[in-house]
């Protein structure tokens, strides 16, 4: 082999070279182990970084509206997908043309179609919540630049029943108003995100089982409105304040012992001027508007006298012909009608302004004012709506030597129509203060009445979970509530102001209140304006309902026991009705047995 | 006389290692364009097999033989890089594949080795009776040759056949008048290019992206994404995203960025050592030769491999110019495997003449 033969041959690569030649690449391969080093170690995070964003998309799957449903499970609201035509501008090169093929099928002028399709945007809304014929007919135009969204879009089954209530929610299905509003979250759900790998060319790389998911849903809400109950005091109402020619008024019909609100009928002569809203929204009157709330603020001023004991039901009180001095101003008692000397029961059924102030001046103020917020005014009830008023009392300094009189017979303080029937509920359950509420949480009727002995089992009754979102607080004894029934239950009969509230076949306890507006300029009474008033319950001493009738403005004398009266009897008979509440009294209006 | 085993061992590692990056690198491309996610999988197996084959054949060979075919090579050599350029297949607008059946050929990859063997025979056979034309022959065929690569284009092979064929007639001790017309072609080319604004702005330009990362190309801003987000640990076998069409041939180009990718540090490391211990048994293999055509072989072939494994990574790491190269026994490339095959089996057989003086049985 040649190798072994010229014994003369000498290497021409010297140690030295070869050498040079290993250092040379070794120092190459420095160089690129250190770059190597610096990308992956020192600047790892931000390569990792610019990879996440380039290499991970993430989609999100819009969350589904939950609906709304009565207590018995009748639709209120609900969503679904509707189309909605949208246009990609920069890819429509005839804004002519596409706008004189589609303008019919939407029924949209097309010049100003025309507007929309020009330009260089990605995006453009040509109308939203097309029906299904026109999105068949768009889908089939197959026009270049011009595609289909879909959409939820908020129905409401009742129409304009209930709209206070549950308020509305805008194009883009956020809560606006109401019920929508205030559990915004909780129907809404959230949306889900998932981070998804995709390729250079952005396809996505979706998880095996990714096909599988749900979208997510919002949860539905269970309210305590019964629709049928809504639907009659709506109508009852509506009658009433036409009968009367009346500028509005408010219907509110609750169970006393939970606190749940079973109807909330609002009626305002002022329409509300949302026109370009698809439902017109009306401030809820009955939680956010405060009035003065005259005679059947005495259900709390009774109350509070028996509670302290000065005064027992039976006691006679001299009611000074219907005229009282109080601090240089005199007090009237309606219409004249001279009063003498009365048993207290008979001045609260009677409505005597004069007996019920020589009563109430029995009482320290500090002791009222307490009593007063012990009932729940002055302060927001927490229901569970936005927008609620705390009412107006003053604070204790800023009475006068008058306000204890005044406040006594429901003026110089502001109610909300809620806090009034709360109030009035305390009674009607036996003595707590529950929190007013229009969402079951549990879904189901938290409650099953059956268990309930009157002003007693509160516990039995708080078993359920929804007592620890709805509390109640004890505000009266048991005894002093009892005393008030048979009190107010005097105040409906034949010869008291609301006899035109009794319901055949069953005992009524309520409270007329007829209280005059002040004007709002003058600071002075009104002296032909009027809330006229009726607060009620039935059974009288196993209530299922209280009902609050507040009519604004009637025309007329105005009084509580002719206008708002007759307003509580018609609801409550058909209501009782609805519900299968057994009779408590015969056709002689005695009780049974 | 045995040959040096540690060498078979470290390129068939570097080739095994190289069979599963194939895989990962190219099975998502695979499915898509042919239906099979081991379609280059499977096709690299079958060079590979081959390439052992030759390896085999190679390693035996008498190597004497081969230096009296050193005129035919030649001839044959030039005529299939003109057929590339006349009948080749064009990809991605370079024409340098032939195409036979199912087999593409990339003859550029062979003209590498080619060079290096001529070469090596030129400067052996001329050491001691200098030519008349001192080494214009040589640069006359080496320039017709990396010409027609050039003109594929294939830039990325004509500067390795350029720069070995400089290495290895300044390291074979050609003097330095016959390097002079080297020197002035150089210096021509370095004047032409320094005149033109546009050719310097570009040097410039890339000179600045060594700093400033966020300026590379768009191509090497992938590889640093990969690269970077394997992180020291790598992204794990598989794992890595890049082949998700980030990164233009993951499975040739960029192989090595998806080794950084889903082996991290660790794994480049681990190639970057490998590449050191081929280049210390090659050299290892060169001092213990004697005989001139074999030191110079040896050398050639180690360079070569060398410098298309630091072209490539240099490319990938952003410290060269972004060119498409093929990182030895790694990318996916039946020529470029076969020739690095061929290479490693011409070093072995001359590895075998090295262990005979250890033994002392020579003089």
């Amino acid at each position: 082999m040649m190798f072994f033969a010229p014994k003369r041959q000498t290497p021409v690569l010297s140690p030295a070279r070869l050498n040079a030649v290993l250092l040379f690449f070794t120092v190459g391969l420095l160089l690129i182990g250190g770059r190597l080093g610096f990308i992956q170690w020192v600047q790892s995070e931000r390569w990792s970084d610019r990879a996440t964003q380039q290499q991970e998309r993430v989609i999100s799957m819009r969350s589904t509206r939950g609906s709304i449903y009565d207590r018995n499970g009748r639709l209120l609201a609900m969503s679904t997908d509707t189309p909605s035509i949208y246009a990609i501008p920069a890819q429509i090169d005839h804004p002519k043309q596409t706008a004189r093929a589609l303008a019919p099928l939407l029924g949209l002028s097309e010049t100003s179609l025309v507007k929309k399709l020009k330009g260089n945007s990605q995006f453009r809304w040509i109308k939203r919540h097309v029906t299904p014929q026109m999105e068949e007919a768009v889908r089939n135009a197959r026009l270049t630049g011009i595609d289909i969204q879909w959409e939820q879009k908020r129905f409401y089954p009742k129409s304009d029943s209930l709209a206070q209530i549950l308020g509305m929610t805008g194009i883009d299905d956020n809560g606006l108003e109401g019920l929508e509003r205030a559990y915004h979250d909780t129907l809404q759900g959230s949306n889900e995100r998932w981070v998804i790998e995709k390729d250079a060319t952005g396809k996505p790389l979706f998880p095996r089982d990714f096909q599988y998911r749900r979208a997510p849903h919002g949860d539905d809400l269970h309210l305590s409105i019964d629709e049928v109950i809504q639907h009659i005091a709506e109508r009852e109402l509506n009658s009433a304040i036409k009968n009367t020619r009346a500028r509005g008024g408010v219907v509110i019909v609750m169970d006393p012992v939970t606190g749940e609100i079973l109807a909330m009928a609002v009626k305002s002569s002022e329409a509300g001027k949302g026109a370009s809203h698809a439902r017109k929204w009306q401030r809820n009157r009955a939680i956010t508007d405060i009035y003065e709330p005259g005679s059947t603020f005495k259900i709390v001023s009774a109350a509070s006298a028996l509670e302290e004991g000065v005064v027992s039901p039976g006691e006679l009180i001299d009611c000074e012909q219907g005229t009282y001095k109080v601090a240089g101003t005199v007090i009237h008692d309606h219409d004249s009608i001279a009063m003498g000397v009365i048993p207290f029961s008979e001045v609260v059924a009677q409505s005597s302004n004069v007996g019920m102030v020589k009563v109430m001046q029995r009482l320290k103020k500090e002791t009222f004012f307490a009593r007063i917020r012990a009932f729940g005014f002055g302060k927001r009830r927490g229901v569970d709506l936005l927008g609620e008023s705390p009412g107006l009392l003053r604070d204790l300094p800023r009475w006068s030597d008058r306000s204890l009189a005044s406040i006594a017979i429901g003026q110089e303080i502001g109610v909300t129509p809620l806090q009034m029937i709360t109030g009035a509920a305390v009674i009607a359950n036996g003595g707590w203060l529950v929190t007013p509420h229009l969402v079951l949480d549990p879904p189901a009727p938290a409650v099953k009445r059956v268990a309930y002995t009157w002003g007693l089992s509160q516990e039995k009754v708080s078993s359920t979970g929804s007592v620890v979102k709805y509390p109640k607080h004890r505000v009266i004894s048991t005894k002093t509530a009892e005393t008030m029934v048979g009190i107010l239950q005097e105040a409906t009969s034949d010869t008291a102001t609301g006899s035109q509230a009794r319901i055949a076949g069953f005992s009524v306890a309520g409270k007329t209140g007829t209280a005059q507006k002040t004007n709002p300029d003058t600071g002075r009474y009104y002296q032909d304006r009027f809330v006229s008033s009726f607060i009620g319950f039935a059974p009288a001493r196993s209530p299922e309902i209280a009902i609050l009738v507040a009519i604004d403005e009637p025309e007329g004398d105005g009084y509580g026991g002719k206008v708002a009266a007759p307003v509580f009897s018609a609801i409550g008979s058909e209501v009782l009705r609805h519900l299968n509440i057994v009779p408590d009294l015969d056709e002689y209006g005695v009780p049974k047995i | 006389m045995s040959g040096d085993k540690t060498l078979v061992g470290i390129a068939s590692g570097l080739s095994l290692f190289g069979l599963m990056m194939i895989y990962s690198a190219s099975g998502v491309l695979a499915e898509r364009v042919h239906g099979d996610t081991g379609f280059f999988f499977k096709r690299q197996c079958l060079w590979l097999v081959l390439a052992f084959g030759v390896f085999v054949i190679v390693s035996r060979m008498d190597m004497a033989d081969l230096r009296h075919f050193m005129a035919p090579l030649t001839f044959l050599m030039l005529l299939v890089l003109g057929m590339v350029l006349l009948l080749g297949t064009v990809r991605n607008g370079a024409q340098r594949w032939l195409t036979f059946g199912p087999l593409n050929v990339q003859p550029s990859e062979f003209a590498k080795l080619y060079t290096v063997l001529y070469l090596s025979h030129y400067i052996a056979g001329h050491k001691d009776r200098p030519s008349r034309f001192g080494i214009l022959p040589l640069i006359v065929i080496v320039g017709i040759e990396s010409t027609l690569i050039y003109l594929e284009p294939d830039l990325g092979t004509t500067v390795v056949i350029l720069t070995l064929m400089v290495l290895l007639l300044v390291l074979g001790g050609t003097p330095w008048r016959h390097l002079l017309p080297l020197v002035a072609i150089a210096g021509i080319i370095i004047a032409a290019v320094s005149r033109v604004p546009y050719q310097v702005g570009r040097i410039r330009a890339f000179i600045e992206s060594w700093g400033d990362m966020s300026r590379a190309h768009p191509h090497i801003q992938q590889s640093y994404i990969a690269i970077g987000q394997g992180g020291i640990m790598g992204m794990g076998a598989g794992e890595g995203r890049s082949k998700l069409y980030y990164l233009p041939e993951a499975h040739t180009d960029f192989i090595f960025s998806v080794i950084g990718e889903e082996w991290g540090l660790i794994g480049t490391l681990l190639i970057l050592f490998l590449f050191f211990a081929l280049l210390w048994r090659g050299i290892k293999i060169v001092r213990g030769l004697s005989d001139p055509f074999g030191q110079l072989l040896g050398l050639g072939v180690t360079l070569l491999i060398l410098l298309s494994s630091l072209m490539h990574m240099g490319v990938v790491t952003g410290l060269l110019p972004a060119k498409g190269l093929a990182l030895p026994f790694l990318s996916y490339g039946g020529s470029s495997l076969l020739v690095n095959w061929i290479g490693v089996g011409l070093l072995y057989n001359v590895s075998k003449q090295a262990n005979v003086p250890k033994r002392g049985n020579v003089w």
